[in-house]
């Protein structure tokens, strides 16, 4: 964390990303965020006339993670006067920026609320899909079209829209002024990003729900390696579900048919379920539900040596139960591999259901591929490149 | 900003690579931007987008990666044709939009209104390249309406932007189809002067006229047109007019003329290196440049809106072009070329450009352990291509600061290696032959015009081949580098030198499962470039083939009148008739050699590449055996697979699957795809064998053999029953057991002409001939790979499996040789056994015959030194025969099974006796005898073999009296019962003779050893190891007897024999020998002997461990040589030393081998000037010796002699005189008054009496000297010691037991 940071940011600028998953993992945020953040600073600085060298906003930059980006993001949160969310389909999925929308906004009034919140369209969406924000957004961009049609973050990209941007973005510094003048700083309550409950997402994209089933722990905390992993695996799934632009959801075995045949399905199991009739009678009641294209992994610690012991066994009832002819178990009995594989698990868990799932087509007729050749020879792989 | 501005969509489209057609679009755009135009370029090379690099100066990196492009666009479109939401008709359009991936190039010097926006291919991460390769476009317009979505997006351009430029794929790809025929408005289609270039681009722009409801502008370009080859590029334009004819559409004739005339892109050398648009590197108002053509190629785009390029300032200019530029420096005339072995052939291309400008280049695969050794001063030249970029860029950047930084050719579009300097780089990919040629000379500093083009012959590997079919590439491929390796270089051999006709094939021979397809597939892939024509046939079914001939036809566009089988025909003669420059031909899976062989071509330049397990072909094609995975290709793919995988895991899974590639991967598969621990599936392989053909989901293992089994099912009953009879023995059979009368008399029900030996072969041959076996003619063997072995098995039931392991227990033991385990010459024919009888579970047999086996195998094992395996054997066997005897059946079972268990027993118990285990094979002989005499009689040849092994047992303890009793009564009753002859009672003769030996009976001894050889060497022959043991024994009676050279002379010869019998690294020849050396020390040899001693305890010891009996008796020889060489000390802690060795293994202090080591002892004492020990242990042997053998046996008198001595040295000299005298009495009767032991005693009376009386007695002593010279010689050191007046002592060599 930056040692001295200064009592009041006018701006908290709030988007789209998911959280770090560790040196190795690509990043996953939104370089154009940068740019806007810093027209944005400059712009709010000439308002209020500050000298060039003043922090006037925060944005959590991907490119330079912090080490300990939970707390300097609450920290922030807490000394910020306005809160620009920069809203975006992505934006409603991930949780990371969710939880820090309902942190900023915890225990503040409803006209507080109304007044800090500034949305901005960011990414544009079908607009029956959270409706209310796509309206809200729309307010800065009164009169601009190109802003309604494209999102702020396609006319930071292009220059034919130089003159649109440059427009928008003094709009929102003047407001952000505004806002802070008119509401000083907001009142000091802690807010901890872990402590707020977030609501479900409401966001009507494809879902994943991350099933647990474990023995003990609520199943988003389920940690078969203890602390040797940063995030619990329910976690870990739900962010690559979300990066791979799904809607995720974590579960326990309590989840009904309906919900679970909503989208894809990644099941996670702690073998040591087995252990118990009550454990297996769960598992045989989860197995009922199961729909098809539902992907089922054994998480569990291969070095521990209570598990170790049994591990054959009890995976093999858990295969019994869940696996089938469609199915293959996959068992992860390595922390190691858990992150490593996590990625593919997930996608695969995408793929399955894709490729069972209904498809709603656009109206009208369909086009027909286009072909050079019409002849397409063998079966086999073929092409005449030159 | 107009509302909708109805722009023009224009798709730059080139048939072949490398004509600079992403080049030209990128001027276009740069020259419509600069007359105020909203531009929109789009990179639709979606597999190998590369239209970024000519804006490299105008991009951030961020821009690229973070950005998404067409192919987030298709995916996100994709997810969300699942979502059922009540939502606009149209909604599709909300995806297709441009200005959600688009990015500016940043310039800021465009006039008003003018852009450049750039649609990126697709964001460049890990799983980018495969979500485009496995995007199926035909389910993606079918069954998700993708074609919808390029209309919303050509709408969404058209209404956003006046110009939009779309960098089409090459080719007829399905991408290329899109981009040339939904999208566009105006069609450039980019073409050089070959004759495939305007031939393939003219079709295209045919068939886009014909087909499309909109119509499209077409616009034929001529490329690269080099004015330095007038005639060429004159006969060029000539050709593309006519093909052409009609085009540019919509024009009269003499503006079309004038299109031709002005629109055509020159060649300019200075382009070819780097990317640079011609907007900054060209004069604006020059005439001929390439600036100059793309200005009249976007007059016609623009309807002429715009015909000129508005000049900018000349400073912003050349400021600019410099960012584009790189600099130069030094010539290199020679490099090491680096290269993964997946980039052979462009290491071949390179490496022949190089040499074409007389450069040396020295090729290595990177990784190989040529790669390490960096040669000083010859500059690195690293070819990269997205299978290394990764370990190569770090590999590069680690090597800085180097001076001169590794060359680098990109050879794939992957990114470049941050850092490194432009000039050590060149781009080779989507590059002309021309331009990758100009590239590469210039990254080694040499001018392009002194090079001989023809003397590059491999084809330039960045063409695409022209018609490629073959299954898809098998991207987890591993190992095999060594066969694809000489799979080409055989092919290429070919090519050049004068082979016989027909001969331009080569046929990957080898068992099922091998991966020969796979070899023959991953070479088709990696040398695809190498040809113009790659046709994949599936030749197992023959019918077939020409209907494939007759599609590769098709293809080709040329196809014949007549039936399939003659457009098969005439095609097979195109190709000899070299109408295709380089083509390859695959036949895989070509059993039937004489119905495939018509369908070869034979023609020049083109390759036949055969898969099959016909073992035949090596008779009409040159052949590549194909063998199972070396262990280290099975563990690298196993790692390769399951990459936390432990080594030692990996490479047990190899060994139980033998190696073989289908299993290996199906296992990798396995435990990839289920993330099982590995210790599970090895358990499982252990617990289940059926495990390691394949993990759920896996079944393609044993589905190999399916076809092959069930033909050989059908064609052959014999050789099935035969296949599954050997399936059940070790995967090595041996020819003999195979071709025998017992097998035969099993397979008889099968196949009746096997009572005729010669069609026993053919059974075999049939077996081979589905590569169900391999037959290795020189070592007269078969193998079959013991994953087949147990799919066999699996088609078995248990009841069949129990049968048939009947049979073969039969089959062993009826191949037994007649004659005991105990002759050699049987040994050969019980190695053909041994390999089997576990795996055939022969123990279990409830037939005493088959379990005879494993009682010959303790007693081999034993017999050739592994005296601890020997044990484990018997021991295991023992506890398994007590176990079936639980279950016996019947009484008479059980007694077969009581004898056995005894037998295996007295085997047992020479082993514990070799391992020093005296009392315990003592006792155990002694409740064998008990028992076999209770069950068998007193007469039973196993009765009397563990009666002559309790009498060794009794001579190890020492209890010679008792052993001589014992084998005169064992010796006597397998004379009575068994005859003279008999080898067991020849070999009962020797213990006799031993037993005669150890109580000081030479004489008897020497008699019964001489019978002994006589009659074994009649019986057996003079090298049998029993008759070499026996002439051995009798070596050391001669000794013994006083007669020491004769003794060297017959214990050199026998030597020599056992080495040859035996072999030089056995325990029997050390043994042999270290006899031979004490005989050598006796007959005055000390020196010689001491070399031999040296050698023989060395190989013992480490043969038989330090604390095997014979290895301590050697080592005592060694210690008395020591003494006797003068190497005193040494001798005497060498003594201590054993006898602390002997007291180890539980000898007690009155066991005559340790009062042999006291005598000696007391020899070193003296020796060593210590009277008092001395006297104290001479007198402890003598005392010792007198009361175990008695005072008459020839030790005790020995020691008598040594302890007068002792008296003699203490000047107690009336005491020695009368202890000499008496000693010498008692030798005169024992020894006889000429044995050197007599004369040397008589010797030492005289010197004793010299010193008490004078010199009276020398006359005497002369005589004595005369007759010890004359039995020992003139110079051995007993005379020698005699002539200085020096007692005689006597050293001792105890006798093995």
């Amino acid at each position: 964390m930056t040692p001295s940071r200064p009592d009041r940011y006018p701006f908290y600028l709030s988007y789209a990303r998911s959280a770090p998953l560790g040196a190795d993992a690509p990043e996953d945020g939104d370089h154009t965020v940068g740019d806007l953040f810093h027209r944005l600073s400059n712009e709010v600085r000439d308002i209020v006339g500050d000298d060039r060298s003043a922090d006037v906003g925060y944005f959590d930059d991907t490119s330079r993670p912090s080490e300990n980006w939970k707390a300097d993001v609450s920290e922030v949160l807490r000394r910020a006067d306005v809160f620009v969310a920069l809203y975006s389909p992505r934006y409603f999925i991930r949780s990371v920026p969710l939880r820090e929308r309902a942190a900023y906004l915890h225990e503040l009034s409803g006209r507080e609320q109304a007044l800090r919140l500034l949305p901005v369209l960011w990414v544009p969406w079908e607009a029956w899909n959270h409706q209310e924000e796509h309206a809200a957004s729309l307010t800065l961009g009164a009169g601009i079209k190109e802003y309604k049609a494209n999102g702020l973050r396609a006319l930071c990209r292009l220059a034919a829209y130089e003159s649109q941007y440059s427009e928008v973005l003094r709009r929102l510094a003047r407001r952000i002024v505004d806002i802070a003048g008119a509401a000083g700083p907001r009142p000091s309550t802690p807010v901890v990003i872990d402590d707020v409950e977030v609501p479900e997402s409401s966001f009507s994209g494809m879902r994943l729900t991350v099933v647990v089933l474990a023995p003990s722990d609520p199943p988003s905390r389920w940690r078969p390696f203890g602390n040797r992993l940063r995030l619990p695996p329910a976690e870990l799934a739900a962010i690559h579900g979300e990066r791979l632009g799904m809607v995720p959801r974590v579960a326990d075995a309590q989840i009904e048919f309906g919900p679970l045949a909503e989208g894809a399905v990644l099941v996670l199991v702690d073998p040591r379920i087995a252990e118990s009739p009550q454990g297996r009678t769960t598992l045989d009641s989860v197995a009922a539900r199961l729909p098809d294209w539902a992907v089922v992994v054994v998480v569990a610690d291969g070095e521990d040596p209570r598990y170790r012991k049994r591990a054959h066994e009890l995976s093999r009832i858990v295969n019994d139960k869940l696996g089938g002819t469609q199915r293959q178990v996959r068992r992860i009995l390595d922390a190691d591999q858990l992150g490593k594989r996590m990625p593919t698990v997930v996608d695969d868990t995408r793929k399955v259901y894709l490729s069972t799932a209904p498809v709603f087509l656009p109206k009208g007729a369909l086009p027909r591929l286009p072909r050079i050749a019409d002849d397409h020879g063998p079966a086999h792989e073929e092409d005449i490149d030159g | 900003m107009a509302e909708n501005r109805d722009g023009t969509v224009v798709t730059f489209y080139s048939y072949k690579g490398g004509t600079g057609r992403t080049m030209a679009l990128a001027n276009v755009a740069w020259i419509l931007a600069a007359s105020g135009y909203r531009v929109l370029v789009a990179d639709w090379d979606l597999e190998s987008p590369g239209l970024h690099r000519f804006f490299h100066p105008f991009i951030r990196p961020s821009d690229l990666t973070g950005a998404g492009g067409v192919v987030e666009m298709v995916n996100q479109y994709d997810q969300a044709t699942r979502q059922d939401a009540d939502r606009k008709d149209n909604w599709h359009a909300d995806f297709a939009r441009v200005s959600q991936f688009a990015f500016s190039l940043n310039w800021k010097h465009f006039p008003r209104g003018g852009s450049i926006d750039f649609l990126p291919a697709g964001q460049n991460d890990p799983g980018y390249e495969r979500s485009v390769y496995e995007r199926n476009w035909d389910e993606f317009y079918e069954n998700l309406g993708g074609g919808k979505l390029f209309d919303a997006l050509r709408a969404d351009m058209k209404k956003n932007y006046d110009f939009a430029l779309i960098d089409s794929r090459t080719g007829v790809s399905d991408v290329a189809g899109i981009c040339t025929r939904q999208l566009p408005d105006v069609l450039v289609d980019c073409f050089t002067f070959s004759e495939q270039g305007i031939d393939g681009a003219a079709r295209v722009a045919a068939g886009v006229g014909r087909s499309n409801t909109r119509a499209i502008r077409v616009l034929p370009v001529p490329m690269r047109v080099d004015s330095a080859e007038k005639l060429r590029v004159d006969a060029g334009r000539l050709l593309a007019r006519q093909r052409f004819s009609g085009l540019p559409a919509g024009m009269p004739d003499p503006g079309r003329d004038r299109y031709w005339a002005t629109v055509e892109v020159p060649y300019q050398a200075f382009y070819a290196f780097e990317e640079t648009l011609a907007t900054f590197g060209d004069q604006p108002v020059a005439p001929s440049t390439m600036l100059a053509s793309y200005v009249a190629l976007t007059r016609y785009i623009t309807n002429g809106a715009v015909s000129e390029f508005t000049p900018m300032d000349e400073g912003l200019r050349t400021r600019t072009l410099d960012r584009f530029a790189r600099r130069v420096s030094r010539p290199e005339e020679k490099v090491v070329l680096r290269y993964l072995p997946v980039d052979r052939l462009w290491a071949e291309w390179v490496t022949e450009v190089l040499q074409a400008a007389d450069i040396t280049v020295r090729t290595v695969e990177s990784g190989s352990a040529a790669a390490d050794e960096i040669e000083q001063d010859v500059r690195q030249l690293t070819l990269v291509s997205s299978a290394n970029s990764e370990a190569e860029a770090a590999r590069v950047s680690k090597e800085r600061p180097d001076p001169r930084p590794p060359l680098v050719v990109y050879i794939a579009d992957v990114r470049p290696f941050r850092g490194h300097a432009a000039e050590d780089s060149a781009f080779l990919a989507n590059q002309s032959a021309e331009v990758a040629i100009d590239r590469l000379l210039r990254l080694v500093r040499r001018p392009t015009a002194e090079v001989d083009p023809d003397r590059i012959v491999v084809r330039f590997p960045g063409n695409a081949t022209g018609v490629f079919n073959a299954p898809i590439r098998n991207k987890l491929f591993t190992g095999r580098e060594a066969d694809i390796l000489e799979l080409r270089s055989q092919l290429q051999s070919q090519g050049s030198s004068a082979v016989l006709q027909g001969n331009q094939s080569i046929t990957l021979q080898g068992m099922g499962g091998i991966g020969k397809t796979q070899v023959a597939m991953e070479y088709a892939h990696r040398f695809r470039n190498a040809y113009d024509l790659v046709w994949w046939i599936n030749a197992d079914e023959v019918a077939f083939i020409d209907t494939q001939l007759s599609t590769l036809a098709k293809r080709l566009g040329t196809v014949e009148e007549g039936t399939i089988p003659d457009q098969a025909e005439a095609l097979k003669q195109r190709l000899e008739r070299g109408e295709v420059d380089r083509w390859l031909l695959v036949f895989d899976n070509a059993e039937d050699i004489e119905s495939v062989s018509p369908y070869l071509p034979s023609g020049p330049g083109g390759h036949v590449l055969i898969t099959s397990r016909n073992p035949l072909w090596v008779d009409y094609r040159q052949t590549i055996q194909m063998d199972v995975f070396q262990r280290g290709e099975s563990v690298a793919h196993l790692q390769q697979r399951v990459p936390l995988i432990r080594l030692e895991h990996a490479n047990r899974i190899a060994e139980l699957l033998g190696d073989l590639p289908i299993a290996v991967a199906a296992a990798g598969a396995w435990l990839a795809e289920t993330g099982a621990p590995v210790e599970d599936y090895l358990r499982d392989i252990q617990e289940r064998p059926d495990s390691m053909l394949a993990g759920p989901g896996n079944p393609s293992v044993e589905k190999t053999w399916d076809l092959s089994l069930s033909r050989l099912r059908e064609t052959s009953a014999g050789s099935y029953r035969l296949l599954q009879l050997c399936s059940l023995l070790a995967p090595e059979i041996s020819l003999e057991l195979i071709y025998g009368d017992r097998m035969a008399e099993v397979l008889r029900p099968f196949d009746p002409a096997v009572t005729e030996t010669a069609y026993r072969w053919s059974l075999v041959h049939t077996i081979s001939r589905l590569a169900l076996l391999k037959l290795d003619v020189a070592n007269r063997r078969v193998h079959i790979h013991r994953v087949l072995q147990y799919v066999v098995k699996q088609r078995m039931t248990e009841e069949e499996i129990e049968e048939t392991r009947r049979e073969v227990h039969a089959v062993l033991a009826a191949a037994r040789p007649r004659d005991d385990v105990d002759n050699p010459s049987t040994w050969p024919r019980f190695q053909m056994i041994w390999p089997h009888i576990e795996l055939a579970e022969a123990h279990e047999s409830r037939d005493e015959a088959v379990r005879r086996l494993f009682i010959d195998r303790v007693r081999y094992v034993w017999m050739t030194g592994g005296i601890k395996a020997a044990r484990d054997i018997a021991e295991r066997n023992v506890g398994r025969w007590r176990e079936l005897m639980n279950h016996a059946e019947s009484d008479e079972e059980r007694e077969s099974l009581r004898r056995q268990i005894l037998h295996l027993q007295f085997n047992l118990g020479n082993i514990l006796r070799d391992e020093s285990e005296f009392t315990e094979s003592r006792a155990l002989n002694e409740k064998i005898l008990a028992e076999q005499t209770d069950l068998l009689g007193a007469n039973h040849p196993h009765t009397l073999m563990t009666a002559g092994s309790l009498g060794a047992d009794l001579r190890a303890l020492g209890l010679y009296a008792d052993a001589l009793d014992r084998d005169k009564v064992t010796y006597a009753a397998w004379a009575d019962v068994f005859g003279e002859d008999h080898p067991r009672t020849l070999s009962a003769l020797n213990n006799l003779a031993a037993s005669f030996r150890l109580v000081g009976d030479f004489r008897s001894a020497r008699r019964h050893d001489q019978s002994a050889v006589q009659r074994m060497s009649t019986m057996f022959g003079e090298d049998h190891p029993s008759t070499l043991t026996a002439g051995t024994n009798l070596g050391r009676d001669l000794r013994e007897a006083g007669d020491y050279h004769g003794s060297v002379k017959l214990l050199g010869d026998l030597c020599e024999r056992a080495r040859i019998v035996h072999g030089e690294r056995t325990p029997r020849y050390y043994i042999f020998r270290s006899n031979l050396a004490v005989s050598m020390r006796s007959a005055g040899r000390a020196a010689e002997a001491a070399e031999v001693l040296e050698e023989a305890y060395e190989q013992l010891n480490h043969l038989l461990g330090p604390d095997n009996p014979d290895t301590l008796a050697s080592r005592l020889s060694r210690a008395v040589n020591l003494l006797a060489v003068g190497e005193v000390e040494s001798a005497g802690s060498e003594l201590d030393e054993i006898d602390r060795a002997y007291g180890r293994l539980g000898l007690g202090e009155l066991h005559p081998h340790r009062l042999a080591c006291a005598t000696n002892r007391a020899a070193t004492a003296r020796a060593a000037q210590d009277l008092v020990s001395a006297r104290a242990l001479a007198e402890k042997s003598n005392e010792g010796f007198s009361q175990v053998l008695g005072a008459d046996h020839p030790y005790a008198l020995a020691a008598s002699v040594n302890v007068a001595i002792m008296l003699a040295d203490q000047d107690d000299l009336v005491g020695a005189r009368a202890q000499f005298e008496k000693g010498l009495n008692e030798m005169q009767d024992q020894l006889g008054p000429d044995h050197p032991d007599t004369v040397r005693s008589e010797g030492n009376v005289l010197l004793i009496r010299r010193q008490m009386e004078g010199k009276r007695h020398d006359a005497e002593l002369k005589d004595v000297i005369v007759r010890l010279s004359g039995l020992l010689g003139e110079n051995h050191q007993a005379v020698d010691a005699l002539r200085q007046f020096r007692y005689l002592h006597r050293t001792l060599d105890p006798h093995p037991f």
